[in-house]
């Protein structure tokens, strides 16, 4: 078994991504944090993806739901 | 000519997001901001020959709905503030400044919301108007809206790691866009 230990920056980045959704597995965390002690360029990602991520957050941005633009469409298009 | 046409049947892609968030800030409630986005709709699309194309799609849209929002607090006014628009002015056209004057200024809408976000929401929008549509919806949906990576796949009919190209392109121009509109 072929055992991984250090992440390429592209890896890096899809970790960094996935982790803002935390749907970043403990050990990918670990090789992430590995990578970035190491990389300053992945480490301005990060630090830039984390902002992205706490502007979403506090922003309270809103959308509607698939649903209810569906049911706007379908009143739309019966106007068309 | 190089003006602008209406096209009705992207406006729900393209706008009632946007529209939505400009409404929930000055009506606080999330039904009333729907149905007042559907009657924008409906009234944009029985005006459309009153367009003339000298205003963005958007920015027509948002004038219709401002006047959607007026009427509505026209309605909801309490005894106290209706009476307080007929002694102050007289004629309705100027009751609609009072009103308008009330819907630029929704500060004290949401106390908690500051002002700060408000702006901040303007400016994520921006820059989502940048994105393909495409993937703007898709890093909506993942981001806002919080669905699972397999939701999306199944309903794009994109794999997971297409998923996260997107999602990664998405981020990136959002983070150059938004520190150029919004940090800078
Ligand atoms: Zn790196």
């Amino acid at each position: 078994m072929k055992i991984k230990i250090a992440f390429s920056c592209k890896e890096a980045a899809h970790a960094c991504d996935k982790h803002q959704y935390k749907e970043c597995s403990k050990s990918d965390r670990m090789l992430l944090q590995f990578h970035l002690v190491i990389c300053k360029l992945c480490r301005e990602y990060s630090t830039q993806n984390k902002r992205l991520t706490d502007f979403m957050n506090s922003s309270a941005i809103a959308t509607l739901s698939r649903e209810k633009k569906e049911a706007m469409k379908q009143q739309l298009r019966s106007y068309l | 000519m190089g003006e602008v046409t209406l096209h009705p049947e992207k406006w729900v892609d393209r706008y009632a997001d946007y529209l939505f968030n400009y409404t929930i800030v000055r009506v606080n409630d999330r039904i009333v901001a729907e149905d007042l986005i559907s009657e924008t709709f409906l009234a944009g699309l029985k005006s459309k020959d009153n367009f003339k194309g000298n205003a963005s799609e958007r920015t027509w849209l948002i004038s219709i709905l401002k006047r959607k929002i007026i009427d509505y607090y026209r309605k909801k006014n309490t005894q106290k503030a209706q009476a307080e628009v007929h002694i102050t002015y007289s004629d309705d056209e100027m009751e609609g400044d009072w009103l308008e004057e009330r819907v630029e200024d929704f500060s004290d809408q949401t106390a908690e919301d500051t002002l700060e976000n408000k702006e901040l929401r303007l400016a994520i929008f921006e820059c989502l108007d940048t994105l393909d549509e495409r993937h703007a919806d898709i890093f909506k949906l993942k981001t806002i809206q919080n669905y699972d990576t397999e939701a999306i796949c199944n309903e794009y009919n994109i794999t997971p790691s297409n998923l996260w190209v997107i999602i990664h392109r998405a981020r990136k121009a959002l983070m150059t866009c938004l520190k150029k509109h919004w940090l800078e």
